[in-house]
């Protein structure tokens, strides 16, 4: 009898520590996210208990110049971030793993924009961006003989100019998986390769590259995924203008949320961001996701 | 049977005592600690939710109201919290949706038809006597009605005024605008490039503009900012009398061509770029010469950041009309109040002449009452003598509430950058704008 409630607490044990974490990712996540489903379905506003209204947020969907106009948006902006934060992160970290002087204060230094608020980046942008020969994007722009630009006050430029300020940021982050990516490939394989007589670009195409491919693959999912979801710069940079140049999905799901008080529409769209995300991160993943082996 | 004796018994019955005693006290402890916050209770708190106007409202602003209340109504516990501007009205609908909401909070014309709609707001009038609604100014009363009932007690009004800078237009010869033809005299003869040129005359290098004659910003989506006034001076309104967005009237379309004409002209490029609160900047660094909707406190910031700026309260102008905009802010009682004749009843303390006179001199806001006008404008007599003059013109101001105004504003101003940066006609700008809002409405 002793033995058997042992055995019940070993196996029981280990699930009750998990109990809190779960806890809280239920809550604030799972449920959270089949909420939005539900509402998506009606008309709610905080105030009154929401009506269910059949597909009907879905239709308006459909008809809403506004938000063809944000996904578009949306695409565009993640079209900007996917190739850069691929490839620019590889490298810098491919240059951070030789042997330079004050590797460690490089990787830090890199890695700053990414721990600093994202609200004090854009209002730091912001100020850079200045449409007048101050602003110190166009000061430095002139030496070049670049006429200033109004950066955020032109659709031409201001969802290019958040896209700028949103890769500077994250360069960081991604470097940071490309480092230990790199610390992972056996120094016997590229030794190797160097006494067949390998040049560099054929030892990082051969070798570095292929066992680099699943760090390469959760860059790419990752920095989709964050794309798809950009909120803060637009909130402080833009606000969605000029012109809705710069309004994304997201932007749109605050907007008629909690500026037009339109829960259930709100959350319709919140629906097809999530669809669209996981159905690209799919095709990311069958796509990107063959496996490599010497 | 022989009883047993313990050895000990002396020290264990010690120790029993010893933890009874324990034990009672604790107890005793417990139902004094349940018991006080029930006596304490028996005070009443009315819960207000406010949002900062000066460094420290609570002493200074709320402090010399509160303790007399509380001094005169010993049962009222009055507590104030002061809550950050931002997202401010996300909050007050997270607290609503959750129960929590406070029994006042402070409301602007802009939002306070969407809580009435949910009905989330009570209808105050009956709370105030027939003197103190005679006393408030038609503008302050506009601000806060729907559908005929009045829904919240006002505390200051935003009247906006435009700003001058009196050494510039004395320079120039020239006196404020009154009409739109003076502001398109005056603006033309204030851009002035490096050469002393202005921007009318032959030789003006636009590519080396010292002096703008007009400040603004065409981001952001508070309208208010920038296109409501000329709206509303050129005749034309938000909506007709079904309620139907009539933004592309003849009038609307005028006042679109305005707002281009002084992006082309009189404004810098620049502006395009920035909120009308960052083209501010350029009134205080007496780069430009004049600009439009100056709300009564950006005087008290601007002195602050230069107290020799030579600015001056401009006359509200005229074009079809003689009317200008802003806001007014006040204290609703939310329905979830638990006790709202309590809260009408330090609203109506705190929304008194002498209380709101004090209110809005220290946050530099012009008052709903008419009472009020006199102590106000002497108060900054001293501070800002020009400040007397917005007193003087709230008179005319125009406010149109509506349950999605945020949300329409943000719809013009997405149409209104259009027009400004040519990306449309100013005739199509406000097709497109009539056309979106009605049928976000559901025309």
């Amino acid at each position: 009898m002793k033995g058997r409630g042992l055995l019940f607490k070993k196996s029981i044990g280990p699930y009750l520590y998990l109990l809190p974490s779960i806890s809280i990712f239920l809550v604030f996540l799972i449920l959270p996210i089949f909420s939005i489903f539900g509402i998506s379905f009606t008309k709610y506003n905080y105030f009154k208990s929401p009506e269910f209204v059949g597909i009907d947020q879905y239709k308006r969907l459909i008809g809403d110049p506004l938000f063809w106009k944000s996904l578009r948006n949306t695409f565009l902006y993640v079209l900007m971030c996917v190739p850069f934060l691929t490839f620019f992160p590889l490298l810098i970290a491919m240059l951070l793993n030789v042997g330079i002087r004050a590797k460690s204060f490089f990787r830090a230094l890199f890695f700053i924009p990414v721990v600093s608020s994202a609200i004090v980046v854009s209002l730091i942008w912001k100020w850079m961006y200045y449409g007048g020969k101050e602003g110190v994007i166009n000061y430095l722009l002139h030496f070049v003989g670049i006429e200033p630009k109004v950066w955020l006050g032109f659709p031409e430029y201001a969802l290019t100019a958040i896209a700028i300020m949103a890769n500077w940021k994250s360069v960081g982050y991604y470097m940071i998986f490309y480092l230990a990516g790199l610390q992972t490939i056996p120094r016997q394989l590229v030794e190797a390769a160097k006494i067949d007589g390998a040049s560099g670009w054929h030892i990082f195409y051969s070798i570095t590259l292929p066992l680099l491919r699943p760090i390469i693959m959760l860059v790419i999912i990752l920095v989709s995924i964050y794309s798809f979801q950009v909120f803060d710069f637009i909130y402080v940079l833009t606000r969605g203008g000029p012109a809705w140049s710069t309004i994304t999905v997201n932007w749109l799901i605050y907007s008629r949320a909690f500026t037009s008080y339109q829960m259930g529409y709100a959350s319709s769209i919140g629906v097809i961001l999530f669809i669209i995300i996981f159905i690209v991160s799919m095709l990311q993943v069958r796509f990107l996701g063959r496996k490599f082996e010497y | 049977m022989k009883r047993v004796k313990n050895k000990s018994g002396g020290k264990f019955k010690m120790k029993t005592n010893l933890k009874n005693i324990t034990m009672l006290l604790l107890v005793l402890l417990m139902m004094f600690l349940l018991v006080v916050p029930i006596i304490s209770s028996a005070k009443e708190t009315v819960s207000m939710w406010a949002f900062p106007l000066t460094e420290d409202d609570l002493e200074i602003l709320f402090k010399p109201i509160v303790e007399p209340f509380e001094a005169q109504n010993p049962d009222i516990d009055v507590n104030i919290e002061i809550i950050p501007w931002q997202n401010r009205v996300e909050r007050m609908v997270t607290a609503i949706a959750a129960g929590k909401a406070p029994d006042v909070a402070y409301l602007n014309t802009d939002n306070f038809v969407a809580f009435v709609a949910k009905d989330a707001l009570l209808p105050v009038e009956k709370y105030m006597s027939d003197e103190t609604l005679a006393d408030l100014k038609i503008g302050a009363k506009q601000g806060f009605t729907w559908k005929g009932h009045l829904y919240a007690f006002p505390i200051l009004m935003v009247y906006m005024t435009e700003v001058y800078n009196k050494e510039m237009f004395k320079k120039a010869g020239l006196t404020p605008p009154t009409t739109w033809d003076e502001y398109e005299d005056c603006a033309t003869k204030l851009t002035i490039d490096k050469n002393g040129n202005h921007s009318a005359q032959v030789g003006f290098d636009r590519g080396n503009v010292m002096q703008w004659g007009v400040a603004d910003g065409a981001m952001g989506t508070i309208t208010t900012c920038f296109s409501d006034v000329w709206l509303f001076q050129a005749g034309g309104d938000y909506f007709d009398e079904n309620g139907k967005c009539i933004f592309n009237s003849p009038e609307g379309i005028e006042a679109a061509t305005m707002i281009v004409k002084m992006f082309d002209n009189w404004i810098d490029p620049a502006a395009k770029g920035m909120e009308p609160e960052e083209a501010r900047g350029l009134i205080i660094k007496e780069k430009a010469a004049m600009m439009a909707n100056w709300q009564p406190h950006f005087y008290k910031m601007a002195l602050e950041q230069n107290p020799n700026l030579p600015i001056a309260v401009g006359p509200t102008m005229k074009h079809r009309k003689k009317v200008g905009t802003g806001s007014v802010a006040a204290y609703g009682i939310f329905s979830s109040s638990k006790h709202p004749d309590l809260a009408a009843k330090w609203l109506n303390w705190l929304t008194n002449t002498q209380n709101m006179a004090h209110f809005c001199s220290t946050s530099w806001f012009s008052p709903p009452r008419l009472s009020a006008n006199p102590i106000v404008q002497e108060n900054l007599r001293s501070e800002f003598p020009s400040f007397a003059e917005i007193v003087e013109q709230d008179k005319y101001m125009k406010v149109v509430p509506h349950e999605q105004l945020q949300t329409i504003w943000e719809l013009s101003a997405a149409e209104f950058q259009s027009c400004i940066l040519h990306k449309k006609t100013p005739k199509q700008a406000m097709d497109d704008l009539t056309q979106a809002v009605n049928q976000f409405l559901g025309f």
